[in-house]
C-alpha cells in the first residue's frame, strides 16, 4: 500500500474522475458486419421504431424497439417471445444486458422527484477526508 | 411526492435522512422516530463503543448476544444472501472493514491485508444462531451495512403507518421506501458525477435501495463494499439499484448485485435491479420499471 499521505487523496480523485466512458454519448451502432447498422449518409427521422425478428428452427422471435434522435440510437428495448426453454434462456440473457454504454443526463433535464445513489457521505468520513487533505497539502 | 407534502430532515446512521409525508408529522411522532433510530444505533452501530455489536467485537472469549426482535428478519435475510452470493455477502466482514481503514475513528489507513481465506470468519461457521441470539467463541465484528439501513427504513415505515400516515416517502440517503396512490420517479445518480443521472426508476408502494462505490472510496482500489470471500473491495461493478417490497430486502439485494446478476437474484427474491459496470455497461432486470439512458 502507498505509504505517503498524499496517495489516498489522489486515489480518491482518480476514482471520482474514473468512469471514463460513462458521460459520453455513443454515436452510431456496433461495427459488426452481421448486425444492422445505421447508414451514416441517411438522416433517419426521429422517433421510436419497433420491429419483430424471427430466428431459429422453432418460431422464436424477439421484438426490438429503437428510439432514434438525430440519427442516433438513444434507447433500446428488447421483448422476448421464445417458447422453448433454451431459446428463452438465451433471450433472457440478451434482454438483461443493455447493449449500449450507459450515458448520464443532467438532473435538470429529467423529471424526477428524488435521487437514489449510494449513501450520502457520512459526516465522520467527510471530516476524515478533510484531515487527509490537510495532511497531504503540507 | 406529487401534490402538497411536507418534509422533515434529521441525522441518523451518520448521514442525512428525509421523510416526506402528505400531512405534517406531529412533534410526538418525530420524537418516536428519533427514539427508534437511537435504539437502532445502540444495537447496530460499529461506531459506538457501547453498542451490542461493539461488545460482540470485543468479547475475548466470545459469548451469547441476544439482539432485539428486529434482528430476526435481518439475520434470515443474511442467511439467504450468503447462500445466493456463495458467501460474498457476509455480515462478519466487519473486521475486514476495520483492517482496511474504515474503523471507528475513520483512520482510513489500511493495517494489513485481510486474513487468508481459510481463516476468515464465516457467517455459517463462526456464529451459532438461535432466533436473534448469536453465540460466538471469540471476538467477531458484525457489520450489517449491507442491509441494516434498509431495516431501519422499514421500522420507520411501520411507525408512520401506525400513526396513520398512508402516504410517505422515506429517504435514508440512498435507501427509499414509498407508500401512496401515485408513483414517484427516482433519478438514478451517476456513480462518478453527482450532477448526472443514468436512468429513472418508477417507485410505487415499494422500496428502492442504491449501493455504489463512489462516496466512500478512500484509497487505491479501496471502497466499502467488500467481497467477504477475499476481504478485498469488489472490482467490476460500480453501482447497483434494487427494488423490492421492503427496504431490508432491497438494501441487501443492492449489495448482492455487486456479486450476482439481477436474473439470478430474481429467481430467489421478488425483486428487480440494475447494475452498472466499470466499463459503462449495465445489466437490467426484465421487470425493471423505469429507463436506463444510453
Amino acid at each position: 500500500m502507498p505509504q505517503n499521505s498524499s496517495a489516498p487523496l489522489l486515489a480518491v480523485l482518480s476514482l471520482l474522475a474514473g468512469g471514463v466512458s460513462l458521460a459520453s454519448a455513443q454515436s452510431s451502432t456496433p461495427s459488426s458486419a452481421a448486425r444492422p447498422t445505421v447508414n451514416q449518409n441517411i438522416n433517419y427521422a426521429d422517433g421510436t421504431y419497433t420491429a419483430k425478428g424471427w430466428y431459429g428452427g422453432l418460431p422464436s422471435s424477439i421484438t426490438v424497439t429503437l428510439t432514434l434522435k438525430d440519427s442516433v440510437i438513444t434507447k433500446v428495448g428488447v421483448q422476448t417471445h421464445a417458447t422453448d426453454p433454451t431459446s428463452l434462456d438465451y433471450q433472457r440473457r440478451f434482454a438483461v444486458a443493455v447493449p449500449k454504454v450507459v450515458i448520464g443526463k443532467p438532473i435538470a433535464e429529467v423529471k424526477v422527484g428524488k435521487l437514489a445513489g449510494a449513501s450520502g457521505t457520512p459526516d465522520g468520513f467527510n471530516d476524515a477526508v478533510a484531515k487527509i487533505k490537510a495532511q497531504a497539502s503540507k | 411526492m406529487n401534490g402538497a407534502s411536507r418534509s422533515w430532515s434529521f441525522e441518523a446512521t451518520g448521514t442525512q435522512w428525509e421523510i416526506e409525508t402528505r400531512q405534517p408529522l406531529a412533534r410526538v411522532v418525530q420524537e418516536r422516530i428519533l427514539e427508534r433510530v437511537r435504539a437502532f444505533e445502540a444495537t447496530w452501530s460499529r461506531f459506538r463503543p457501547d453498542s451490542l455489536v461493539s461488545r460482540m467485537a470485543e468479547a475475548q472469549s466470545g459469548g451469547t448476544f441476544t439482539f432485539p426482535e428486529e434482528a430476526l428478519l435481518l439475520f434470515e435475510l443474511y442467511d439467504r444472501l450468503h447462500a445466493v452470493t456463495d458467501g460474498a455477502v457476509d455480515p462478519l466482514v466487519g473486521r475486514d472493514l476495520e483492517r482496511l481503514g474504515y474503523d471507528r475513528t475513520y483512520s482510513l489507513r489500511p493495517d494489513a491485508d485481510p486474513q487468508a481465506p481459510g481463516q476468515r470468519p464465516c457467517w455459517l461457521r463462526d456464529v451459532t444462531r438461535e432466533g436473534t441470539a448469536l453465540t460466538t467463541r471469540h471476538p467477531l465484528g458484525l457489520d450489517v451495512g449491507a442491509a441494516g439501513k434498509g431495516l431501519l427504513v422499514d421500522l420507520i415505515a411501520e411507525l408512520l403507518l401506525e400513526e396513520g400516515h398512508t402516504e410517505f416517502l422515506i429517504d435514508g440517503s440512498g435507501d427509499l421506501r414509498h407508500a401512496g396512490q401515485e408513483e414517484v420517479n427516482i433519478g438514478l445518480e451517476h456513480p462518478f458525477d453527482p450532477g448526472l443521472v443514468i436512468g429513472i426508476a418508477s417507485l410505487h408502494n415499494r422500496a428502492l435501495c442504491a449501493s455504489g462505490v463512489n462516496r466512500r472510496a478512500w484509497g487505491d482500489g479501496l471502497h466499502h463494499v467488500l467481497d467477504a470471500r477475499s476481504g478485498h473491495p469488489t472490482r467490476e461493478v460500480v453501482a447497483t439499484w434494487a427494488l423490492a417490497e421492503d427496504a431490508l430486502t432491497a438494501d441487501g439485494l443492492a449489495t448482492a448485485l455487486f456479486f450476482t446478476d439481477p436474473e439470478t437474484l430474481a429467481a430467489t427474491f421478488a425483486c428487480s435491479g440494475v447494475r452498472l459496470f466499470q466499463n459503462g455497461h449495465a445489466e437490467v432486470s426484465r421487470t425493471f420499471s423505469g429507463e436506463i439512458f444510453t
